[in-house]
């Protein structure tokens, strides 16, 4: 589990956040302002932010000036993941209703596509062109990996190599982002944000491997979302790309017999998720995200020896005993 | 039809068109197709038409001047992919339908922000992340017409081509209000199919204006844009 205590000692710098976050869409449109507190409210890890705090304390750390960027890349992952509740036609979200589902996808769209603009304006604020292009070239590199994955969905053919290019756009950009961010706007060193860089990478990579294992074997009420959610997109992550990869004949054959029909019954979904248990695919994959676990501590290693090294270390060793 | 009215900023609105095309170029083959057909279509080279124009009628146009013509016929296309979309998703092909256009349009969103990063062109984040603001927020609230939405895209491209070439001066205030009418203009014309007292009487609001706009070099620019328009149901020196 990505334990709330690793993020402790950062607790009084994350309440600013939040509290920065709260007050950002005041005075906006009505319906956007009410929708948005629902999300604020909905939780969140709030990884993103965090790691552009803890980053920013290997420079000349000044808080008030580190929490709007803090906050604008939580809202940029907000604003994604509306948008991919309207992609993916989601119902439900952290355990309750999506946006979608309360308001429609117009509505949606359009609050995704604020948000989005909203922290472009903070961002702006900064007018620092290297913090610009770490953020836009994640943003399109977000967008890029969401298309790629899209284009593939149905086919059943996405590859090992594939899938890890998928979620490095996807998901582990914004993250690598949110490290260098923090470190960048400090004013901290080249070989630290070297360093940072990787860690974000690998954690990053680490955090969406086990979020697409959690898809599998944990409950629709401790995910949030249905299990199987992105089978029921098209979309093979890597616990099935094992099973078609190196199951048996017969596993293999149930799963694309099943896969095939392309919508799916609950039952055969949980079918899946059995074979996927058989196979040792979830086995596989945690070793895959204990690989990347290791390689995000390595990349500490180069950090300076001092307590947000070791809370960094902390928060990597947790990853894979994530239970949502 | 109207853009070809005006040739000579002919080589900027080709350059415009040359540069955004290479924003899909490694893409595959679908999205490739799918953005060329919006990159040539004349409705959403309006506004990047509108910001060349802006320039050229007050000085030469320069290179920042080029680029946020890229950025306004970007946005255009990105407005016009972020449009309606169907409250229900029923089957799989409409869902397809949906998908590619809120994605595509967010990585142009991305892409905008990409080319405003660049040291000389950061001045125009704050202005660019406004209008996309309003614009949604307004389109959320179904506050406003298409008429009104391509009106503020067009204002702000009028007062960008003028503040690439003079800064930010009156007539860069002015300028981007004529911006404003010849969006809402364009759109009325399309919906009306030509004339219609609604076209006349906004014709008419937009040819005052430009009558008393101070300090154009090249006013004929846009007075020619105006009267290919008008000459489709009038006289052209009842209008004048």
């Amino acid at each position: 589990m990505l334990k709330r205590q690793v993020f402790n000692e950062i607790d009084d710098d994350m309440k600013k956040v939040e509290e920065y976050l709260f007050n950002m869409l005041h005075n906006s449109y009505e319906g956007f302002e009410s929708s948005y507190r629902y999300l604020l409210k909905s939780g969140g890890k709030r990884i993103r932010p965090a790691f552009t705090l803890l980053a920013a304390r290997y420079g000349k750390e000044d808080i008030d000036r580190i929490v709007p960027l803090a906050a604008a890349l939580e809202l940029v992952h907000m604003a994604s993941l509306i948008h991919d509740d309207v992609v993916d036609a989601s119902d439900m979200r952290r355990g309750r209703p999506t946006i979608r589902k309360l308001c429609g996808n117009d509505f949606s769209l359009h609050l995704g596509a604020y948000l989005f603009a909203r922290a472009l304006s903070v961002i702006a604020e900064y007018q620092d062109e290297q913090l610009n292009t770490i953020l836009s070239l994640a943003g399109i590199k977000m967008c890029s990996g969401e298309i790629g994955q899209l284009s593939e969905a149905y086919s059943f053919k996405t590859g090992l190599h594939q899938y890890f290019y998928n979620i490095k756009r996807k998901t582990a950009s914004l993250v690598t982002g949110s490290c260098q961010a923090g470190a960048v706007v400090s004013g901290a060193k080249p070989q630290i944000i070297q360093a940072l860089i990787k860690y974000g990478h690998n954690i990053g990579m680490a955090y969406q491997i086990t979020d697409d294992v959690l898809d599998f074997s944990k409950d629709e009420k401790i995910i949030g979302k249905p299990v199987g959610n992105d089978l029921q997109q098209g979309i093979t992550t890597l616990p099935v790309i094992y099973v078609l990869k190196y199951g048996s004949e017969a596993a293999q054959k149930e799963i694309l017999e099943i896969l095939e029909k392309k919508t799916f019954e609950t039952h055969e979904v949980k079918r899946i998720s059995e074979i996927v248990a058989d196979t040792g695919a979830i086995a596989f994959s945690m070793s895959i995200v204990n690989k990347y676990v290791e390689r995000a501590i390595k990349a500490a290693e180069n950090l300076p020896d001092i307590r947000t090294t070791q809370i960094l270390k902390e928060i990597a060793r947790s990853i894979n005993g994530r239970e949502y | 039809m109207f853009i070809n009215a005006v040739g000579q900023v002919a080589s900027e609105v080709a350059a415009i068109k040359s540069i955004n095309s290479q924003v899909f170029e490694k893409s595959s083959q679908n999205i490739d197709l799918y953005f060329r057909d919006l990159l040539v279509n004349e409705k959403y080279l309006w506004s990047a038409f509108l910001c060349i124009l802006s320039a050229k009628a007050l000085r030469e146009v320069n290179k920042t001047t080029v680029k946020l013509g890229c950025i306004m016929h970007l946005l255009s296309i990105t407005m016009h992919l972020h449009k309606k979309l169907p409250q229900t998703i029923l089957t799989t092909d409409i869902k397809k339908k949906l998908q590619y256009p809120i994605l595509i349009g967010d990585l142009m969103y991305c892409k905008i922000f990409s080319e405003l990063s660049r040291f000389e062109m950061q001045q125009y984040i704050p202005a660019v992340s406004s209008l996309i603001c309003t614009i949604h927020e307004r389109l959320a609230g179904q506050e406003s017409q298409e008429e009104e939405i391509e009106a503020l895209i067009c204002e702000k491209a009028c007062y960008f081509g003028a503040h690439s070439v003079i800064g930010s001066t009156d007539t860069t205030e002015k300028i981007s209000e004529l911006g404003y009418h010849l969006g809402a203009l364009r759109t009325l014309w399309e919906s009306e199919e030509g004339y219609s007292a609604k076209v006349n009487s906004r014709w008419q609001s937009t040819w005052k204006l430009l009558d008393f706009l101070p300090g154009l070099k090249e006013k004929s620019l846009f007075q020619d844009i105006l009267l290919k328009m008008g000459e489709q149901w009038t006289q052209k020196e009842q209008l004048c």
